[in-house]
């Protein structure tokens, strides 16, 4: 049973690993491999800052909340283990910022001690009135995937670089279901005019000084458009770029100016920091997750292919839960390929 | 008295900070700090600089409380300025944790704080052996930056500063008008100011730049805080003892308690091990003395015996050192114009 993931960002890696976890044991000819053209640390994922934190309302499509609460109880289950530090993992406290009231958060029940802020606290930060107070963890892209890729090679999981140019492409080599974890990319495999990039950029700074992530928001620009500050264990990251629709990759200086002078109005001592790096990457934006199966005919064959794309700006932040999800539909596609025994009854 | 001459004996927070008062509030004074030890040799370089005060058994709390909120204000507008990140001052949050509730549930400084309330269920989990706690945010002072840029500041007001070891304050009465005793433990010896003693502390500076919280156990003993660049992971609280030199069961035991709040810094690299002495007593000591030999007067003005609260109040009994010092000064004038006559 040969099981191929295309893409090797954390949506990729992280559903290798809760399939391989799940099913090696109950699948002994499965086969899983990871194809993708790009590897850490040149994913998409490598360029988050890795703060766990959804949009400000999820729009009524509960089962995102549910896989980002899933995601966020997954990760604090792992902060006291020994593994936490290489993969990257930490509790993370911070400010969101608004200017006129706003509604609580989906995630306010998630986080840890969410609060509204004080008039003591919002004297930090002329020019917003309201915002909230909450612990939340940070999982950075740059430890994360190189620990999911150890995990992976250590379970023997194969990995091939190269471009997938087809689903067909890998059915004709004999892979009975594909995981299509191809982010930004996944319209080259399948027309999805649902899918369309949502452009960033960031400056990432030596400012040790930073133990607070603290976004701001401009509801009327839409999220990510207003400065951001999200200190990592190494660099801090500033931020506040998303462009719907714009593909480039390249760093704009008109976008830098807006980032370095926003962050350093908001944070005054950042005009202090140093500029380590700067880079842009594609948000796979998409109006909701496609996390489902697609059966495709083949000749007299039936390929399934899994979906697991389309994570937006909180790829992260819902990781987890979207793995689980995709393991539990190759559990369904198992079963009705018989490699899976239906629950063991008594043997006769 | 045009310019009335001011020695500050000791360089670490007391002095600069009483220093940078004087030159602040009486522009026309010389100030001069002397001291045998500076940045980073001091008491103070030894301390995480939390803003988390010590309560004084015999000072009264509303002008403990006088002396936090001046100090937190302080450095609440250097935070948030430019200046940040070279005065080393800069937010924290965290959680001080209490195996069993404590009696005072909410402290003096708990309205000065940022945030300040009782910890969660959800948040307790992360503390297994701990059953109450509380959350807020406070800013901590690092050092050597926040003494160097306390050092930056006194040279631009032409303030001098001179590595000397003071045996007397009466030594200083031809060269100064007045003298400034923030001397820290070294009172003991040069005022002979029995009700002064160490609490010895022992701590480690360690790499561990994934740290962003502060956690503090309330009984004081064991605590995790982040610096700029190292975690300042503690401690002990030896009264009585006058030993400087590391202990190393020590620094394995408050790795292991430390580890045991912050199961992480198993990963921490680097470890430095530091020894500083608190200079305890029952209340700090701000108070004007006149020193008197064969008719010649030395007015003093003392501020030291912070403990383990210096850098909590520093500000506050730097700026009643200060005001202590204008008293000093009208003296001096009207006894030098009653001379006149």
């Amino acid at each position: 049973m040969r099981v191929a993931v295309i893409g090797a960002g954390v949506i990729g890696l992280s559903s290798a690993l809760c399939i391989h976890e799940q099913f090696h044991g109950l699948v002994p000819s499965l086969e899983l491999e990871v194809y993708a053209d790009h590897f850490t640390p040149h994913t998409t994922s490598d360029g988050a800052a890795g703060l766990w934190q959804p949009y400000l309302s999820d729009h009524g499509n509960l089962q995102e909340t549910l896989w980002n609460k899933e995601t966020f109880d997954y990760l604090l289950g792992h902060l006291h283990s020994a593994a936490a530090k290489e993969m990257g993992l930490f509790l993370l406290s911070g400010y969101n910022l608004f200017t006129e009231p706003v509604p609580d958060p989906s995630w306010k029940n998630i986080v840890l001690g969410f609060r509204n802020l004080t008039p003591k606290e919002l004297e930090l930060f002329p020019g917003y009135s309201y915002g909230w107070f909450n612990t939340a963890l940070m999982l950075e892209g740059r430890s994360y995937l190189p620990w999911l890729t150890n995990r992976l090679t250590q379970r023997g999981v194969k990995f091939f670089h190269k471009k997938v140019e087809s689903f067909q492409e890998l059915f004709s080599q004999g892979v009975d279901v594909v995981l299509n974890c191809s982010g930004i990319r996944a319209g080259d495999l399948q027309p999805d005019p649902q899918l369309q990039p949502a452009r960033g950029q960031v400056i990432k700074v030596l400012a040790p000084w930073v133990k607070h992530f603290i976004i701001t928001h401009d509801l009327k620009s839409g999220i990510y458009t207003s400065p951001y500050v999200i200190p990592g264990s190494e660099f801090t990251v500033l931020g506040g770029i998303c462009q719907h629709g714009n593909w480039s990759e390249e760093n704009s200086a008109k976008d830098h100016k807006f980032i370095w002078d926003s962050c350093c109005q908001l944070l005054p001592a950042l005009q202090k920091a140093k500029i380590i790096e700067e880079w842009s990457g594609l948000r796979p934006a998409r109006p909701s997750v496609r996390l489902e199966r697609e059966s495709i005919r083949l000749g007299n064959l039936q390929a399934e292919v899994i979906h697991n794309y389309g994570h937006s700006g909180f790829g992260i932040t819902i990781h987890w839960g979207c793995a689980m999800a995709a393991a539990r539909l190759l559990g369904s596609i198992l079963q009705e390929k018989k490699q899976l025994a239906t629950p063991p009854g008594p043997r006769l | 008295m045009a310019s009335p001459k001011v020695a500050v004996v000791g360089a670490g927070v007391i002095g600069l900070s009483t220093a940078l008062c004087i030159t602040e509030t009486f522009p026309s004074c010389s100030v001069t700090v002397l001291s045998d030890q500076f940045s980073p040799n001091t008491t103070s370089d030894v301390a995480a600089g939390m803003l988390i005060p010590h309560t004084y058994p015999d000072t009264p709390i509303h002008r403990q409380k006088q002396w936090f909120k001046e100090t937190f204000t302080y450095l609440f507008a250097i935070s948030n300025s430019v200046e940040a990140s070279e005065a080393g001052i800069h937010l924290v949050s965290g959680w001080q944790v209490y195996k069993s509730t404590p009696k005072e549930e909410l402290p003096f400084w708990s309205d000065i704080v940022l945030g300040f309330r009782a910890m969660s269920e959800a948040e307790l989990q992360k503390f297994p052996q701990h059953r109450f706690g509380q959350a807020f945010t406070t800013l901590k002072c690092d050092c050597p930056p926040y003494l160097l840029w306390l050092e930056k500041r006194l040279k631009a007001t032409g303030t001098q500063m001179y590595t000397r070891k003071v045996a007397d304050l009466w030594e200083l009465r031809s060269e100064y008008d007045i003298v400034v005793n923030c001397t820290g433990m070294g009172a003991h010896q040069l005022v002979g100011d029995k009700q002064l003693f160490p609490v010895r502390g022992q701590v480690l500076k360690v790499h561990a730049p994934w740290v962003k919280h502060f956690v503090r156990d309330g009984d004081g003993l064991t605590y995790i805080y982040p610096g700029i660049h190292r975690v300042t992971l503690g401690g002990t609280r030896e009264k009585g003892s006058w030993s400087l030199s590391p202990d190393a069961g020590t620094t394995r035991d408050i790795f292991d308690r430390c580890c045991s709040l912050e199961p992480s810094l198993q990963g921490a690299r680097d470890i430095e091990v530091k020894v500083g002495l608190r200079p305890s007593r029952q209340c700090v000591r701000v108070q004007r003395e006149v020193l008197s030999q064969g008719g010649v007067k030395l007015p003093v003005v003392h501020n030291y015996g912070h403990g383990a609260g210096g850098f909590s109040v520093h500000r506050g009994t730097a700026n009643e050192a200060a005001h202590l010092v204008g008293e000093c000064i009208s003296a001096l004038q009207g006894s030098s114009s009653r001379a006149k006559l």
